[in-house]
């Protein structure tokens, strides 16, 4: 039971002074409304050069713009470049 | 980020078009299979993407469970560079030779610069170094830059104080620091007098520090003070300063000069002739007649302001020319003097000139005498004790 707890404890993180669960919800990082880097991601659900949605397991990010460009595919985490006019979170 | 490219070069990729199926599953399981794609575009519903040629054998699988279409547009890299240009095989050859000439060529000093020299010239300094072996096609690693430098110091009798040889590449530098640059500084903040070098007089006077003795329209005999260093306070007390000032006066100069007959038949001769080749620092003699005694000059060629590493050296000798009338020894002897008086009296204003010409068994006399106006004072130091 303490070994449990312990590995529950190191899944969460404080940010913030709020607790968050590390492993359910991305981390992403924007730069500006033309670049943002995305980790904890687990792949692509729809993509065309207008809307990128990425599945981010407990989330979906949709990204909407032109010119969408995915830079940087690795197994966790994706590129996205692009002139975005709208990101939106939506829960699975 | 060029490196990146640089990497991905070396790597080979190939760009591919993805179309039909579900383009979102391929990147899916490309990413599941761990197989790398960057810059992935879409348009008009065809995907864009680059993938690395060892990755690209692997998505056969994946482009059947997707079920897209998979076109190569491009390919990038340097197997596909070399396959390319493979029958361009002297293209090849030039290449590698260029890089083994340019790795073998910066073993030696082809070009040489002198900084901080002020007294003496560049020139008289890189005479002094070649005698210590430091010349263009110079072997740089086989030369002791450290010795070298101590050894041309004791060359110039005490004229320098220091030099330092630095050898980067291709490239030495030589740093001079001289003995009175050194000195000048404390030289130009000791206490001094502005004394007169010439007798004339004065037109006009500009002074900056110190105490004005002569005034304009004064006359002044060599020696006599113009500026004084000694200023004199209100309460009595007396400031010793650097005097500092422009004078200009009026001066006559008369100068008389002599043209022997040896002088005036003498006439430069050229033998076009390049005697001697010099090719990576070893000199090789060449066709024409070598004269050791005779005046010699090089010819270096140069690429963007760096020497090659091919000279000529030609030589050049002069040879008494007969026949010579009495109008052109007259002339000869003017265009020679006249040489003489612009380097000595190119910094003064010369007012109005009388020449005299003469001639005797022994040659041509000129005289002449100007009255000029220029610049007049030289610095006295005041020794000051405690």
């Amino acid at each position: 039971m303490i070994f449990l707890n312990i590995k529950k404890q190191n899944k969460n993180r404080l940010y913030n002074g709020t607790l968050i669960h590390t492993r359910a919800l991305p981390f992403v990082e924007l730069n500006g409304n033309r670049e943002a880097i995305i980790e904890g991601c687990d792949g692509i659900i729809e993509y065309d050069d207008v809307r990128a949605v990425i599945n981010c397991r407990s989330h979906t990010i949709t990204f909407s713009g032109f010119g969408i460009c995915l830079c940087n595919l690795s197994v966790d985490s994706i590129k996205v470049t692009g002139n975005f006019t709208d990101i939106s979170f939506s829960e699975l | 980020m060029i490196f990146v490219q640089f990497y991905r070069f070396l790597r080979n990729y190939v760009t591919i078009s993805i179309s039909g199926g579900f383009g979102e599953r391929f990147l899916n399981l490309c990413n599941k299979e761990k197989i790398y794609l960057w810059d992935t575009s879409c348009a008009d519903a065809c995907i864009t993407t680059n993938i690395y040629c060892k990755d690209f054998i692997k998505i056969r699988k994946l482009r059947k469970k997707s079920g897209v279409k998979i076109k190569i547009i491009k390919k990038t890299g340097i197997s596909f560079l070399i396959k390319k240009h493979r029958a361009r095989k002297v293209l090849a050859f030039g290449l590698t030779a260029a890089a083994v000439a340019c790795l073998i060529l910066n073993q030696f000093v082809w070009s040489i610069e002198v900084i901080g020299s002020e007294k003496i010239s560049d020139y008289e300094i890189i005479e002094a170094v070649t005698k210590l072996g430091l010349m263009y096609g110079t072997y740089s690693k086989g030369f002791d830059e450290k010795n070298a430098g101590r050894q041309a110091v004791n060359l110039f009798n005490g004229e320098i104080l220091w030099m330092a040889i630095n050898i980067k590449g291709s490239k030495a530098t030589i740093e001079v620091r001289d003995y009175e640059k050194e000195n000048k500084e404390t030289a130009e903040k000791s206490p001094c007098n502005i004394i007169a070098d010439f007798d004339g007089q004065i037109v006009n006077s500009e002074v900056f520090s110190g105490t004005e003795v002569s005034g304009r329209g004064s006359a002044v005999k060599k020696g006599e003070l113009l500026i004084s260093g000694i200023t004199e306070n209100t309460d009595g007390s007396v400031n010793y300063v650097s005097a500092d000032g422009k004078i200009s006066a009026l001066h006559d100069i008369a100068v008389e000069k002599s043209y022997g007959a040896e002088y005036i038949c003498s006439e430069a001769e050229e033998i076009k002739a390049f005697n001697r080749v010099d090719f990576f620092g070893i000199s090789v003699p060449f066709f024409g007649k070598t004269e050791e005694n005779n005046l010699s000059y090089s010819k270096r060629y140069l690429f963007d302001g760096k020497p090659l590493p091919l000279s000529f050296q030609k030589n050049v000798s002069a040879s008494v020319t007969s026949g010579h009338t009495l109008q052109n020894d007259i002339l000869y002897c003017i265009d020679s003097f006249s040489c003489e008086e612009y380097d000595k009296y190119r910094n003064t204003l010369i007012i109005s000139s009388e020449y005299k010409i003469s001639s005797d068994e022994k040659g041509y006399n000129i005289y002449a005498c100007y009255n000029c106006l220029d610049f007049i004072g030289q610095k006295a130091y005041i020794s000051v004790e405690n």
